[in-house]
């Protein structure tokens, strides 16, 4: 997290600060991928590509802090996905990582690169067995650092429904991180 | 999206029994989810849980990311919001050009449509070969042929006896609708000389519609405009 710099750091690149725009897409673009990984799979590094131009085209008009920075960026990003879901043809809106059942290897792509422990792609390879909504709440909960009102507002469940999915998901990654073996 | 909740089997090493040791397994969620340090009592599922899930919080990323060219290149585009990313705006840029240009072609086929109303009608008028009330009106504002005038012009001159003085190409043709497809051509401009006729002030004491040009087709129906094509899901 930028933190206290973030906003001077928005306004920098706001005025077409190259290095401000960096620092801003350094910070996010990791956790962005890993969100990306799980719900978009192979496409993880096009549907991030998506959300920055889109991100770059409305840096002008956003107003807010850095929480509502990243809620609005992955925001995006899950609109963008689910049209890219939708564009695919696929049954469900995050198609992609979210049906592989427990045991089975994640393929590694180009995502993983920033990937850099294999550790994190076993935890996020559970995370991805779980239910949809479980695994997405806690990607944004813990990977994206969002709380539970800004989740709440991107998936459009009460705070107490994101509350309850991301324990009941954590309480399931536990168990399927407990079997697996994963250590850390 | 809801799915199967985890049943109490399925993780050991977080059982605390009774509410309350529900209420402090949730408490400790929370901290998980909220990326805060576990007490030390905490149970040891919960560390191991905990552990597992700090690496995800991914610190920044330290020199190229993936994607990071593009990005910057994207950025430096754009130097003006307004004009960066063709790859988001073009999009609705062309649809609003398409539409726009489709807007134009409905207005000039529009008044194509008028003018040759307008101009077919006053052909017809002078040729005497409109309805009576028509042609009176006619009479009043162009100085057209009366209706009487002109009815026995007609009976003077019926279809497929030659020329008449008075009348153009165009007009006769409007004027004897000898030929099917002629004949479907003066209805329709008929109709449109009754309906263009509140151009030069109509007088109630003459209704203009008539029968015959109820049965016209409308002009702009013949007109379908392009559409953009439906946003691809």
């Amino acid at each position: 997290m930028l933190g206290a710099a973030f906003e001077v750091t928005l306004a920098n690149a706001r005025a077409g600060d190259q290095e401000a725009f960096a620092a801003i897409f350094r910070d996010i673009q990791p956790s962005l991928l890993r969100y990306l990984h799980v719900i978009a799979g192979d496409a993880a590094e096009d549907m991030a590509g998506e959300t920055w131009l889109q991100v770059i085209a409305g840096l002008a008009s956003f107003r807010g802090d850095e929480q509502a920075f990243k809620a609005w960026l992955f925001t995006i990003a899950r609109h963008r996905t689910i049209d890219w879901a939708r564009s695919r043809a696929r049954r469900q809106a995050l198609p992609a990582r979210l049906g592989v059942t427990d045991g089975q290897q994640v393929t590694p792509d180009t995502a993983e690169v920033v990937l850099e422990r294999l550790s994190t792609q076993a935890v996020l390879a559970a995370i991805a067995s779980l239910p949809n909504d479980q695994a997405e709440i806690i990607l944004l909960r813990v990977v994206a650092g969002l709380d539970a009102p800004a989740v709440a507002r991107i998936v459009g469940k009460t705070p107490g429904a994101v509350r309850v999915a991301a324990h009941r998901g954590l309480r399931r990654l536990a168990s399927v991180l407990d079997q697996t073996g994963v250590t850390v | 999206m809801t799915g199967p909740d985890a049943s109490s089997d399925e993780m050991p090493r977080l059982q605390i029994p009774g509410r309350a040791g529900r209420d402090q397994d949730d408490l400790l969620l929370d901290m998980i989810l909220d990326r805060r340090p576990l007490p030390p009592d905490a149970p040891p599922g919960m560390h191991a849980l905990a552990s597992k899930l700090v690496g995800l919080a991914a610190a920044p990323g330290v020199g190229q990311l993936p994607g990071e060219a593009a990005a910057l290149a994207a950025f430096v585009r754009s130097g003006s919001p307004t004009s960066t990313l063709t790859l988001v705006g073009e999009s609705a840029g062309r649809h609003r050009r398409h539409r726009l240009m489709a807007g134009r072609a409905r207005l000039t086929a529009a008044a194509a449509v008028v003018v040759v109303g307008l101009s077919g009608t006053a052909a017809a008028a002078y040729a005497g070969v409109l309805p009576a009330s028509v042609q009176n009106l006619a009479h009043r504002v162009i100085d057209a042929p009366a209706a009487q005038h002109a009815v026995d012009h007609g009976r003077q001159h019926r279809p497929g006896q030659p020329g008449h003085p008075g009348t153009t190409p165009s007009a006769h043709g409007s004027a004897h609708p000898a030929k099917p497809g002629q004949q479907k051509g003066h209805k329709g401009r008929g109709h449109r000389a009754g309906h263009g006729q509140p151009v030069k002030k109509p007088k109630p004491t003459h209704p203009v519609n008539t029968p015959h040009s109820t049965h016209s087709p409308r002009p702009s129906k013949a007109h379908p405009s392009p559409s953009p094509s439906p946003r691809s899901l």
